[in-house]
């Protein structure tokens, strides 16, 4: 927290202090852009927007003006009460037009930003706890020697039974999905190949086989250990993904956004 | 058959005697299972992969089902080991070499791993590091891309195939007229991409070409353009006498806005009303107004314009107690005789008059239908003139049609030889006096009892009853009686714009007192505070509607037409 969220109070009074004006101001027909109010919202909404996008660019440079924690701070604030603002600059009123245009992009730009901010907060000790006290180097290497121990376990069974345990040290859960990365929803291994390894591997004894629960056990065990530290390492990837991919979301459409907002304003003064 | 199965560990080692295993049967299963006579748990071995049996002095090699054997690169299901002859089985190369004295056995394959583990465990560990690597987008790309998209669309489409530019129609009369009607979709409807809202429902006919309105680029909308239509709109007040109202110096625009939903949003707070009208004689010193400045708090009483000149229609306003009030409406009239229920009828009707007897909403809803005798009053007032025969009946109109009907009934009677005696002030004549002249006949009868008849209709029975009458000037004929011109106006309180059809959830005597009204219009209209029983000033009050000026005052003045900007206009158009 930067100076005590100072930032953070600025934003606050802002914020506080449009809708206020909003609640106590009476526009001729309805509340929109156009009034002195509207454009005051506008004026401070288009400041706003350009000195937030002007950081992406001062972020990648050493030296200026304040430390870049303050600036990053006053980024996250003022990007809230950036929506505040435009959101009454609109008077509610939407339509298939540049003008949303703007205001959507807008949105998905600041809830992407507030998805990263969210991301910085909490990921870093999500990975640590996660990752309790490994490495990734070192759970791969976990990860091979309990493949290799599966596979050597598996020769003692029929063909068929060293297939599915052959496939299953070769499952980690597919590819990255949309519900995984950005809702957070694990894989079920015990669905895929490697349930389906030990589902015949339970069969062997007692069942279809004739094999001694002192060979199934072992691993039965493996593959279980080898499926947790799949579910881990995926976990860690995804922590990784979400720490970068709302930024794909946040960069591209800053830009488009700031060529709708030159289009808004070139419009609405045209047709004045 | 004996076999000699000599195990070399890899390619080039020696050999270990130790690891020799002779069998001998005469077929050999290799595989990782337990009952095969060569179990080999290696990855790449099937379960029971192959059998190797004798064939004369070879060795033939033959794979189970389900397993290949590869004899150099070609994959086989028999191979034929002769003497130095090799077989790939899984990771193992079986190869056939001569037997010699010390191996004890009709033939001698030596067995050798064809590679290293086929599972690398550390090149699988590292492998495993980028396993779940997530490809991130190309963000220049998707930002190349969506600002192209939103560009083109966005800017390039409405400015080359919206309705930009100023029509070049639009510099004569004519061609405004038809460019404001044509309508400029464009491709995509693109003119609706910077639409900045809904253009209200009249202006929608020629809504979709912008240059309609919007003349010139980066120029506000000028009020000559809402004027080439609006060409009757008025001013406030006349300008020479309100030069601070003169809506020459203003903009259309500062108080409508267009683009704002389906109404033409129009500023109605009445601050810029009161602005002036709180204390107007400072800025428009020959004003009769009275100060105003909102309706529940400082609004004067209503003065009620009343008939000054029957015939000329001048009106007068009044104070509403002013109880010298003038109105020469000509009609004499009460509402508290006609609305006693039992008393007053219509012929047949079971019930007496109520409101809705004689008032009937006009079209529109604002006012009343005018009350014509023929529909609302003939009814009960026949005009009949003579008791004897009440079936002959006055016309209701011009004098000279009563004139004439009088003349036609009592031209009748003389045919009949009907005698009417003049009347006498006395029953008895004196001993002594002259005998009354003799009731007059013929011609002479018929003009005196027409005259006769003329004065007593007009002046008392028949038209006196609801009309004003002027006796005849001294000296005249006495059939000269006139009845004076009516003028009822349908609104007595026109500066105001008062709706009947918005109050009908009030009954009638709600707000007019007619049931206690004895005559004048003044005692029948409702005073402000009837009004403000409903209704408060801007601001509102509890139970009470919020009204603001124009809630009941029109701002336009049609008598005062905006002339400056007409001539504007005008000039415009003549170009």
């Amino acid at each position: 927290m930067w100076k005590d969220a100072y930032y953070g109070k600025v934003a606050l009074i802002l914020s506080v202090a449009a809708i206020f004006f909003y609640l106590i101001d009476h526009p001729s027909g309805v509340p929109n852009g156009g009034s002195w109010l509207g454009y005051t919202y506008g004026t401070v909404g288009f400041g706003l927007i350009g000195w937030l996008a002007w950081f992406g660019i001062r972020r990648r440079r050493y030296g200026g003006q304040g430390p870049l924690e303050g600036w990053m701070s006053a980024h996250v604030y003022l990007g809230i009460a950036l929506i505040v603002v435009a959101t009454l600059h609109t008077g509610f009123r939407f339509h298939w037009n540049v003008h949303t245009l703007a205001y959507v992009l807008m949105a998905i730009v600041i809830v992407s930003g507030i998805f990263g901010a969210y991301t910085f907060l909490r990921y870093p000790a999500m990975m640590t706890a996660n990752r309790a006290g490994s490495t990734l180097k070192t759970m791969s290497a976990e990860l091979a020697g309990l493949d290799q121990s599966c596979r050597d376990l598996a020769l003692t069974f029929d063909d068929e039974t060293a297939a599915l345990v052959v496939a299953a040290t070769q499952d980690f859960g597919g590819r990255f999905t949309f519900r995984e990365i950005f809702l957070g929803r694990s894989v079920n291994l015990v669905e895929g190949a490697t349930g389906g390894a030990i589902a015949r591997l339970r069969d062997q004894v007692g069942g279809v086989g004739n094999a001694q629960p002192a060979e199934v056990l072992p691993l039965v065990q493996n593959l279980t250990k080898r499926a947790t530290v799949v579910v881990k390492m995926r976990r860690d990837w995804r922590y990784r993904a979400q720490m970068l991919l709302w930024r794909a979301i946040h960069v591209p459409l800053t830009i488009a956004l700031v060529l709708a907002l030159t289009i808004h304003v070139f419009a609405v003064f045209y047709y004045r | 058959m004996s076999t000699l199965l000599r195990f070399i560990p890899r390619v080039g080692a020696s050999i270990d005697p130790r690891q020799d295993r002779l069998v001998a049967e005469p077929e050999i299963t290799v595989g990782r299972a337990p009952d095969c006579s060569l179990q080999l748990k290696r990855d790449g071995l099937r379960y029971h992969h192959a059998v190797l049996r004798e064939d004369r002095a070879d060795i033939v090699v033959e794979a189970l089902p389900g397993a290949t054997l590869k004899k150099g690169t070609a994959e086989v299901a028999r191979a034929r080991l002769s003497i130095g002859d090799s077989v790939r089985i899984g990771p193992f190369i079986f190869t056939a070499v001569a037997p010699d004295e010390t191996s004890g056995a009709d033939h001698v394959v030596t067995i050798t791993a064809a590679e290293e583990s086929a599972f690398d465990e550390v090149a699988q560990a590292k492998s495993y590091m980028g396993r779940f690597e997530v490809s991130l987008p190309n963000i220049r790309l998707f930002a190349f891309v969506t600002s192209v998209l939103v560009f083109v669309l966005f800017f390039i489409v409405p400015l080359i195939f919206g309705p930009l530019k100023p029509g070049d129609s639009w510099t004569t009369k004519v061609g405004r007229a038809e460019a404001s009607l044509e309508v400029h979709t464009g491709l995509f409807h693109s003119a609706r991409l910077w639409n900045v809202g809904e253009i209200s429902g009249a202006h929608k006919a020629f809504g979709t070409n912008c240059a309609s309105c919007h003349e010139s680029p980066f120029v506000p909308v000028r009020s000559s353009s809402c004027l080439s239509c609006h060409q009757s709109i008025g001013q406030h007040a006349d300008p020479r006498l309100a030069p601070s109202a003169d809506l020459n110096n203003e903009r259309c625009e500062s108080c409508h806005h267009e683009h704002k939903g389906t109404t033409l949003a129009t500023k109605d707070d009445q601050s810029d009303c009161v602005g002036c009208h709180s204390a107007l004689k400072s800025v428009m010193p020959a004003t009769k107004l009275r100060d105003v400045s909102d309706f529940g708090s400082d609004h004067p009483e209503f003065s009620p314009s009343l008939v000054q000149d029957a015939s000329a229609h001048t009106m007068a306003r009044f104070p509403l107690d002013d109880k010298n009030a003038v109105d020469n409406s000509h009609l004499k009239f009460t509402h508290m005789t006609h609305l006693k229920l039992d008393k007053v009828k219509k012929a047949g009707a079971e019930k007496g008059s109520t409101c809705a007897t004689c008032h009937e909403e006009a079209p529109g809803g604002m006012v009343f239908k005018p009350v014509r005798y023929d529909k609302n009053c003939a009814d009960c007032h026949q005009l009949q003139f003579e008791p004897k025969h009440p079936e002959w009946r006055l016309p209701h109109g011009h004098p000279e049609d009563v004139a004439n009907r009088l003349r036609g009934y009592y031209s009748e009677a003389a045919l009949r030889n009907e005698i009417f005696p003049a009347p006498r002030s006395d029953i008895f004549v004196k001993p002594g006096a002259d005998l009354p002249p003799p009731p007059p006949t013929g011609a002479e009868m018929v003009s005196a009892q027409t005259a006769n008849a003329m004065m007593s209709s007009i002046a008392r029975s028949a038209c006196g009853e609801c009309h004003v009458t002027a006796p005849p000037e001294p000296g005249a004929d006495p059939s000269e009686w006139k009845v004076l011109p009516v003028y009822v106006p349908d609104r007595f309180l026109p500066k105001a714009q008062f709706r009947h059809d918005k109050h009908t959830t009030m009954t009638c005597q709600g707000c007019h007192a007619a049931e206690t009204s004895d005559g004048g219009v003044a005692a029948l209209l409702p005073g402000i505070e009837t009004c403000k029983g409903c209704h408060a000033g801007e601001s509102g009050a509890a139970q009470r509607i919020a009204s603001r000026c124009v809630s009941c005052h029109v701002f336009h003045n049609p008598d005062h037409p905006i002339a400056g900007l007409r001539a504007a206009a005008a000039t415009e158009s003549a170009k």
